[in-house]
């Protein structure tokens, strides 16, 4: 086993900051928040560890965190510049600020390192200590997708008119999403620049964009079970695809589309439903010995519970 | 994964594509040279056993004394097949398999020690090519790694190199940061360290001024005009108009055109990525650029003008490979690739066969599988110069070196100037 | 300066005839489709082996590019962007999975080219045009130019006065405004929505060609490049205005010809970008947009 996980070191390391970056993603996606600003931020996180190690001296740790906040600053005043902006208008607008960076990363001379960009970036993070953070980050997004914040979180999405009629207040939960998916996208990047050593412009590009939604697309926009999912299929399907050889990105651009026409819950979804269909199919003969006992919206009541909590 | 698949043939025009940051170099296009298999086999072992200048008596000790204990050298070697560098990848591995196959039937490495590589492929993803390297590095019956040829790719790759202590060699690759430590070589002179051999043409046609337009997020374009085109401004005495980076999504090149003719330089210089250089040859031909103004390029340029042939006519580079060229070495490998492949050499093919040639040299000067004997026994070949397809090369840390010959592109095909 | 209006113009005319039917299929039928740029390369792709073969003029290739791109749009529709929006709950939703599923389509043909061409640049040199240049009154113009000129300009305007005057225009109109209501009125919107799609895939497959004229050679990776683009020019215009890509293919082109033309040009891709965001902040309509009204 860790002969195994050393041997793959990259690949879990890989996994981990691209699960972090689906987070980042996800967070404001529940409230009905289409961002791509989280590739900004991991630029930012990115970029920010590799000038502080290796321009300034910062150590590793502090550099990680000073990048991670600045990217939170960064993606709290996004958050009031784009305030009024919905749907695939607000994507755009992100996808743009992103790209944005990207130029600067290109232009930014001796503190960027141009298209080269910053390599040498050596510190002392291994993959246990991303998966300690990976961890911590699990465990605050669960607090999320539980009782009460997670019925306002999901009606925000859903109805965000109905939401505030409700009393939830909508612009509120959307703004406070930026600083916390800000602070994530940036310790993505921040990780990930320390598991490769290096940070180039190109690797912070639209394809990340493209890659870090299909992964929450494909596994589940609701759960970070999705997130994780998702991060594992693709990271790990160059590996699992190998058999296929030359044809790796068309069996990739297939099964995205399958995924897309098919399973529009993601892979989670998919799961969910399932286990939902097979604890309907276990309860039934005993809805049926209570249909017979009692009346109908009773049976109808108990089945539903049933699903839900199976 | 053994690899005894041919891989296609019958490659016309190779190309940078964008994306990339490749060293590129020159492919060959004469029909010339022909001559037999077996002619090059016994060629070959000759020339691998009197392969160096200053570590020849060493090496050919080692080969005296050394006995490896029978059985297959497995090295692995991370490649872009498939992907937009596959173009060169494929070529890549050509030559890599051509010299496989030499080393292996010549018997090089001794009585039923054969050699073999594992090849996996990186589909021209950065970090699929460093997660394969870091496996690899990571696993001890690995002896040497033959690295990714993408820029971004090596850059990862080699600090993980030096921190596993495993040997690589690198073809292609051409950015700073790949060639770092002990256990990081290249077989591809960085197209900076021979550009300026374009020099001579640029006195013979008496050019004094010149305006520069090149890719600023191409690693090795942006090194070759950013040092190596004011450093020969420097030595000639030419003077640089302009020098102007472009992305290598840039489409439409009229408006830098249209500030160039504003310039009105002697010579132009144009580096940049793909059928960008196509494009940007034939809108500057259009905006009646000809005659006898110039049009500079680089190595690697003359994958780009298949689609537009005559009006790439006179453009002139620098170049470190040629099916033509003089030396002996290099035609004996050209008539090898002819035999095997039946297309002309390119670069890819002579710097990787190359490059294949010094991994099984070094297995034998160790005389050992062991990484840091092979590590020592390759810093010991590589301090020297060597002769192979690429003709005579000679290694600053590590690094290849080669002096460029200037070619120019005569409307169908490149052809040597000097 | 006359020369560089006029390339700056020419530059104009490939972003309209681009951007055309992305706008039209993402304003009316409210597909935003990331695999256009696929059709795009796709289509000269074709026409590209069909040359190779055959040493056609431009009229044939350029017919050949544009079938092509109808029939491959056709497909995607059919088997892909129909279903996902047969099965949406809701349109919030039904958006992500169509942009996700154009991403997927959009990488089966780049990774067919690629794998054809080893990602080498392609081009029409196999077939019989040649590109003319005529100099009138020391401007330079080439006949690939003045035909870039007229079909951008007259299919783009042409595109906007139909759109605006006939039946069928106000029917995709309505549309985009209330998809419910319209099919309440006795719109067929697959139907339309599907001849939307021919149209726009067509129109695709004519800028492949083109384009590839123009340019000379393009690469596997080209219709990305201007997948980009072309956000810029519909948002800045205004989704679901036609006259809104002329105006934003204009402000776009030009801006970016200044960029060059002033500054060491480095900055050029943020030109795109900057204005993007820009129009964003301050009118997210677009400057010829009305506001929107289907989401909240």
């Amino acid at each position: 086993m860790m002969g195994w996980i050393d041997q793959n070191e990259f690949l879990i390391g890989s996994t981990l900051t691209v699960f972090l970056l689906a987070i980042s993603i996800q967070i404001p996606l529940r409230l009905g928040v289409i961002s791509f600003a989280s590739i900004g931020y991991y630029a930012i996180g990115g970029y920010g560890t590799a000038i502080l190690m290796t321009q300034h001296g910062v150590s590793t740790w502090t550099s990680v965190v000073v990048a991670s906040v600045a990217a939170a600053v960064v993606a709290t005043l996004l958050g009031f510049i784009i305030a009024r902006l919905n749907g695939l208008y607000l994507a755009m607008a992100t996808v743009s600020f992103s790209l944005l960076l990207s130029a600067v990363a290109v232009n930014g001379g001796s503190i960027t390192g141009g298209a080269i960009g910053i390599f040498g970036v050596i510190g002392g993070i291994t993959i246990w200590h991303t998966a300690a953070i990976a961890v911590v980050i699990i465990i605050f997004v669960t607090f999320t997708e539980r009782g009460k914040l997670s019925r306002r979180i999901d009606a925000t999405r859903v109805d965000s008119q109905l939401a505030s009629a409700m009393g939830i207040n909508v612009t509120a939960y959307r703004r406070l999403s930026f600083p916390i998916s800000g602070f994530i996208g940036g310790l993505a990047g921040a990780l990930a620049v320390n598991l490769k050593t290096a940070i180039a412009p190109e690797s912070v590009n639209f394809t990340l964009v493209v890659l870090a939604l299909t992964i929450i697309i494909i596994g589940g926009q609701a759960s970070w079970v999705g997130a994780l999912a998702g991060s594992l299929f693709f990271v790990w399907l160059p590996e699992i695809l190998v058999f296929v050889g030359e044809w790796e990105e068309v069996v990739y651009g297939t099964l995205v589309v399958f995924a897309a026409v098919l399973i529009p819950g993601g892979v989670v979804g998919l799961f969910n439903d399932w286990r939902h269909r097979r604890s309907v199919a276990r309860e039934r003969p005993k809805v049926a010995l209570l249909e017979a006992a009692a009346g109908e919206s009773d049976a109808e009541l108990t089945q539903s519970r049933s699903g839900k909590d199976g | 994964m053994y690899r005894s698949k041919k891989h296609r043939l019958g490659v016309a025009a190779v190309g940078l594509s964008a994306v990339l940051t490749l060293a590129a170099c020159s492919s060959g296009d004469s029909e010339d040279t022909a001559a037999t298999a077996e002619a090059t086999e016994e060629v070959v072992v000759e020339e691998s056993a009197a392969e160096e200048d200053t570590t020849q008596e060493e090496a050919e000790a080692a080969e005296e004394t050394c006995v490896l204990p029978p059985g297959d050298i497995k090295v692995v070697s991370i490649d872009s097949m498939t992907g937009p560098a596959a173009f060169a990848g494929i070529l890549t591995e050509e030559g890599a398999d051509l010299a496989l196959k030499e080393i292996n039937a010549s018997g090089l490495l001794g009585d039923g020690v054969t050699m073999s590589i594992e090849l996996l492929d990186d589909g021209t993803s950065g970090d699929e090519a460093a997660a394969q390297f870091s496996k690899a590095a990571k696993d001890p019956d690995v002896p040497v790694i033959m690295g990714p040829i993408l820029s971004s790719a090596a850059v990862v790759t080699s600090p993980i190199a030096e921190k596993e202590q495993v040997p690589v060699i690198y073809t292609q690759a051409g950015s700073p940061g790949v060639v770092i430590g002990d256990y990081t070589f290249r077989y591809t002179p960085s197209m900076d360290t021979y550009w300026g051999s374009v020099g001579s043409y640029i006195e013979e046609k008496g050019i004094k001024t010149m305006s520069v337009l090149y890719a600023n997020d191409n690693a090795t374009l942006i090194n070759t005009a950013e040092n190596a085109v004011p450093a020969l401004a420097a030595d000639l005495g030419f003077e640089i108009l302009s020098s102007t980076g472009l992305p290598s999504s840039t489409q439409d090149f009229k408006a830098p055109i249209s500030k160039i003719l504003k310039e009105d330089p002697d010579a132009v210089a144009i580096m940049m990525v793909g059928a960008q250089n196509a494009t940007v040859i034939s809108q500057m031909r259009e905006s009646g650029w000809e005659s006898p103004k110039e049009l500079l390029g680089f190595a690697g340029i003359e994958n780009n003008l298949a689609d537009i042939g005559e009006a790439a006519k006179g453009l002139t580079w620098a170049s470190i490979f040629h099916v033509d060229s003089p030396s002996e070495s290099t035609q004996k490998f050209v008539a090898a690739v002819k035999a095997e492949y039946g297309v002309d050499a390119a670069n890819y093919h002579a710097e990787r066969y190359d490059a294949t040639y010094l991994v099984a040299n070094s297995i034998l000067a160790a005389c050992s599988t062991d990484r840091q004997a092979i590590r020592d026994a390759m810093a010991d070949l590589t301090n020297g110069s060597i002769s192979g397809a690429l003709g005579d090369v000679s290694f600053e840390n590590q690094d290849a070196r080669v002096s460029g010959f200037v070619v120019q592109w005569d409307g169908e095909k490149m052809v040597v100037l000097k | 300066m006359v020369q560089d209006l006029l390339n700056a113009t020419t530059l104009a005319s490939i972003y309209i005839l681009f951007a055309l039917g992305m706008s039209l299929v993402w304003g009316t039928i409210g597909i935003l489709n990331f695999a256009h740029g696929s059709i795009f390369m796709f289509s000269a792709f074709v026409a590209y082996l069909v040359v190779q073969q055959i040493p056609l003029g431009m009229p044939a290739v350029v017919a050949i590019a544009m079938v092509s791109g109808a029939l491959i749009a056709v497909a995607m529709q059919y088997l892909v962007f129909q279903p996902i929006m047969k099965k949406a709950k809701n349109p919030h939703a039904g958006e992500l999975q169509l942009v996700i599923g154009g991403i997927g389509l959009s990488a089966i043909p780049i990774s067919f080219a690629q794998r054809s061409t080893l990602s080498n640049p392609f081009g029409f040199s196999g077939g019989s045009f040649e590109t003319q240049v005529y100099t009138i009154g020391g401007v330079i113009i080439t006949n690939v130019m003045i035909i870039i000129l007229i079909a951008g300009l007259g299919l783009g305007v042409g595109t906007a006065l139909w759109i605006r005057n006939s039946k069928k225009g106000l029917a995709l109109r309505a549309l985009g405004v209330d998809p419910e209501v319209s099919a309440m009125m006795g719109i067929d919107r697959p139907k339309l929505a599907l001849a939307t799609m021919l149209y726009s895939g067509a129109l695709a497959g004519l800028a492949g060609a083109l384009l590839t004229y123009y340019f000379n050679s393009i690469t596997s990776e080209s219709g990305d490049t201007l997948l980009l683009k072309a956000f810029a020019v519909i948002i800045l215009g205004g989704v679901g205005s036609i006259f809104g890509v002329i105006l934003g293919s204009f402000i776009l082109a030009f801006a970016e010809f200044g960029v060059l033309l002033y500054t060491d040009g480095s900055w050029v891709t943020a030109v795109s970008f900057g204005l993007l965001f820009l129009i964003l902040i301050i009118r997210p309509q677009g400057i010829l947009g009305k506001k929107e009204v289907r989401r909240t």
